[in-house]
């Protein structure tokens, strides 16, 4: 099945969306896993060295958070269509 | 002179009532205790400034100190830290801004400026090495700050001279005026007014020296080590692409707007989206001096009635834009230019501005005390004309000038309610309903309402499992957690307080997508950094150590004109009303989780959580027993405690 994902702002500067093909019955985990497949080197920008999301990047599946600080959402089916966004809205300035 | 690898080695001082440069040493000590920049003008205001020292009077001290590895090749090490008695609270004030004056300083020979006095008339001076002349600004006087950068680096075409200037706001003491440093801004607590209060227009140098390194070989090694985590960290890649801007999806997010005078948490914001900016605005991407990040940008108005205009645009100022109700990038860009121009901080100035409008909305002001004019949230033109009468200080703009903490004690009939101001400093970043945190932090910060005292987004970054063992409770992950955020928030102002010390980055090292980078940048690379250029080995744990010294010099500063726990505290307006709209819709900040983590923050601080004065021990175990001796002679001539 084919998932959107959408980066925002982009994790490497550049690239924000991606189409990612995973077999049905896939997690949002599984999806992580596959960008991280995608960033190789630089998978450090989205995930921890446990494999998990950052914190800092919220998740929303089909417009609606599923993100929160202990990473529950990570089990959570996709389906085909679904649209993922990871935001990464960090204070600072 | 102290011979240091890294440092210039000496310290100037100039007295502009006699027109005389001193050239002297700081007490070698300084250099271990308070490593430079902000901790140099901490220690040195301390000495030089007493409670009833009036801000704008000749005897008030203008510190400007060069971080300890400014000058030298460390990635982002452009900060300079200016230090003021705070013209808006009267505690302790600085400001910091990523120019070049602070290293053509160096490179001059000096870590620390010291300027007292007052010209008998409009006066700009030149530093070179050695020399120091004092030149007439006449022909300066009443102009705006980019005219005057050029007009002097025009006299020294062949040269590479460095210009620290004010506008016609600094001239006309506006409480929140500014310093330029080329297109850089020392911005917070008035350091403009109080180089205009000596009728100092500029500040040029140049430097014909060097600076030593230590151990280049090292210096390469740690700068290879921080080029690979910048790649790796999630904060930073955006930043190159659309510079501050981006943090209006961290205000989307959250619902944290404070648009309209801090009442509304849901805005018009998608005509400012970081998109918008960059595909309309963008005129240039650049850099402080050795920052490879680039996060800076030049926005331009490309078309219509104000084609060509153009200004540094920085993302506070888009924020502050949304406290007085714009929604359009054009207009937002016209009033962050007429700002910058005239030498304002935004800041302060937007939250003036707003509480005018919300006072105006409310008849507290009418039309008559708007010299006929009306000022509603949102009106461009309106916004820019009380601009333009704020810095010269005419009708309203003479009240609006004192800031909006002042303006309401001018103006009272309820209008208290609307001056969202912390010991008289405009309210800065997001609004902090619903994050008790971010609460505290503004209320804690030294030189008033801040939000770049301290990292509390650290709640953002870190896993439950990270923050337990480093502040002593999961809580401290949670957005809306209590327990661990008061050493969670003592931390992260240490943690800070570093970059100020060493001029490097607040966004480029002491933010970060999570806590690993955190520490590897702001703490080890910082060590390795500092151990690197300047040979005397130094952990990130000594870092710390110095910089919460430096914390708390500031801090008996502050107790020292009066301030007490009563003061830390933010605008009723956040406990009492609740956010309208947006994500955030309803939320307060809740008093006694506010309390719960001031009391935790206080005795991590090792201050008395009833009074939040000092320990006498607290103050002997940072080796601050002259800062002691001070505060117990006060104690006893003001009969008032003053230390526990």
């Amino acid at each position: 099945m084919e998932v959107a994902v959408k980066i925002l702002p982009p994790a490497d500067g550049k690239r924000q969306d991606f189409k990612l093909n995973l077999p049905h019955g896939s997690t949002v985990q599984d999806a992580v896993d596959e960008l991280a497949r995608i960033f190789g080197e630089r998978k450090m920008l989205l995930i921890n060295d446990k494999k998990k999301l950052l914190p800092a990047w919220k998740v929303y599946l089909n417009e609606q958070l599923i993100s929160s600080s202990n990473g529950e959402y990570s089990n959570k089916v996709l389906n085909e269509g679904d649209t993922l966004m990871l935001l990464l809205a960090l204070a600072g300035g | 002179m102290v011979k240091i690898a890294g440092y210039g080695g000496k310290f100037l001082r100039i007295d502009l009532t006699s027109q005389k440069a001193y050239i002297d040493s700081l007490p070698s000590e300084y250099y271990e205790d308070y490593i430079g920049g902000r901790g140099f003008n901490s220690r040195l205001l301390f000495d030089l400034a007493g409670p009833v020292t009036d801000p704008l009077s000749p005897e008030a001290p203008l510190l400007i100190a060069p971080g300890a590895l400014h000058g030298t090749p460390v990635p982002t090490a452009s900060r300079s830290t200016a230090t003021v008695k705070n013209v808006l609270s009267g505690g302790h004030g600085d400001a910091h801004g990523g120019g070049y004056v602070g290293s053509e300083l160096k490179y001059a020979g000096y870590d620390v400026l010291v300027i007292t006095g007052r010209a008998e008339k409009p006066t700009w001076v030149l530093i070179n090495d050695d020399k120091v002349e004092f030149h007439d600004a006449s022909e300066l006087w009443g102009k705006k700050i980019r005219e005057t950068q050029e007009a002097l680096k025009g006299k020294f075409s062949s040269k590479k001279i460095e210009v620290a200037c004010i506008g016609p706001a600094g001239e006309n003491l506006v409480k929140y005026a500014i310093i330029a440093d080329g297109v850089a801004t020392f911005g917070r607590t008035g350091v403009g007014a109080v180089m205009g209060s000596k009728n100092l227009k500029a500040v040029a140098v140049y430097g014909s020296g060097g600076l030593a390194i230590h151990d280049p070989e090292r210096l390469l090694k740690a700068i290879k080590k921080y080029s690979e985590i910048i790649k790796l960290d999630a904060y930073l890649p955006p930043a190159v692409t659309y510079g501050s801007p981006r943090f209006m999806w961290h205000r989307v997010k959250h619902g944290i707007h404070g648009a309209c005078n801090w009442r509304l948490g849901d805005f018009k914001w998608q005509q400012l989206s970081p998109e918008i900016f960059r595909e309309k605005h963008t005129l240039k991407a650049a850099s402080c001096a050795m920052c490879p990040v680039r996060c800076r940008r030049d926005m331009m108005i490309k078309d219509g009635e104000h084609q060509g205009e153009y200004t540094k645009i920085e993302w506070e100022s888009i924020a502050r834009s949304m406290t007085m109700g714009l929604t359009e990038s054009v207009v937002v860009i016209r009033v962050i230019t007429a700002f910058n121009e005239l030498g304002m901080d935004i800041e302060c100035g937007g939250d003036a501005i707003a509480f005018a409008q919300e006072c105006f909305e409310k008849g507290i002001l009418t039309e008559e005390d708007l010299d006929g004019d009306s000022l509603n949230f949102g009106d461009a033109e309106s916004i820019l004309k009380t601009i333009y009468k704020i810095a010269y200080r005419e009708g309203i703009g003479d009240l609006l000038a004192d800031g909006c903490y002042y303006a309401s004690q001018a103006i009272g009939r309820g209008s208290e309610k609307c001056a969202m101001h912390i010991k008289g400093v405009g309210v800065t970043a997001g609004d902090p309903r619903g994050m008790p945190v971010r609460a505290v932090s503004y209320a804690t910060s030294t030189r008033g309402s801040d939000h770049l005292r301290s990292n509390p987004y650290v709640e953002e970054i870190a896993t439950p499992e990270e923050a337990e063992r480093m502040f002593g409770s999961k809580e401290a992950a949670d957005l809306k957690g209590v327990k661990g955020k008061g050493r969670m928030l003592k931390w992260s102002e240490d943690l800070v307080t570093i970059g100020d010390l060493l001029g490097t980055c607040k966004w480029a090292f002491y933010r970060a997508a999570n806590m690993q980078y955190l520490q590897e940048k702001g703490l080890n690379l910082a060590g390795e950094f500092y151990s690197a250029v300047t040979g005397r080995e130094t952990s990130g744990d000594d870092l710390m150590l110095a910089a919460e010294r430096v914390y708390n010099i500031e801090k008996a500063f502050n107790v020292r004109v009066g301030m007490r726990r009563k003061d830390d505290t933010i605008p009723e307006r956040f406990f009492n009303e609740p956010n309208r709209g947006g994500p955030n819709d309803g939320a307060i900040v809740e008093r006694d989780k506010f309390n719960i983590i001031l009391d935790e923050y206080y005795e991590a601080r090792g201050w008395d959580p009833r009074t939040s004065l000092q320990k006498e021990a607290t103050l002997e175990r940072l080796g601050l027993s002259h800062i002691k001796d001070v505060l117990r002679k006060e104690e006893q001539e003001k009969g008032e405690k003053l230390l526990l």
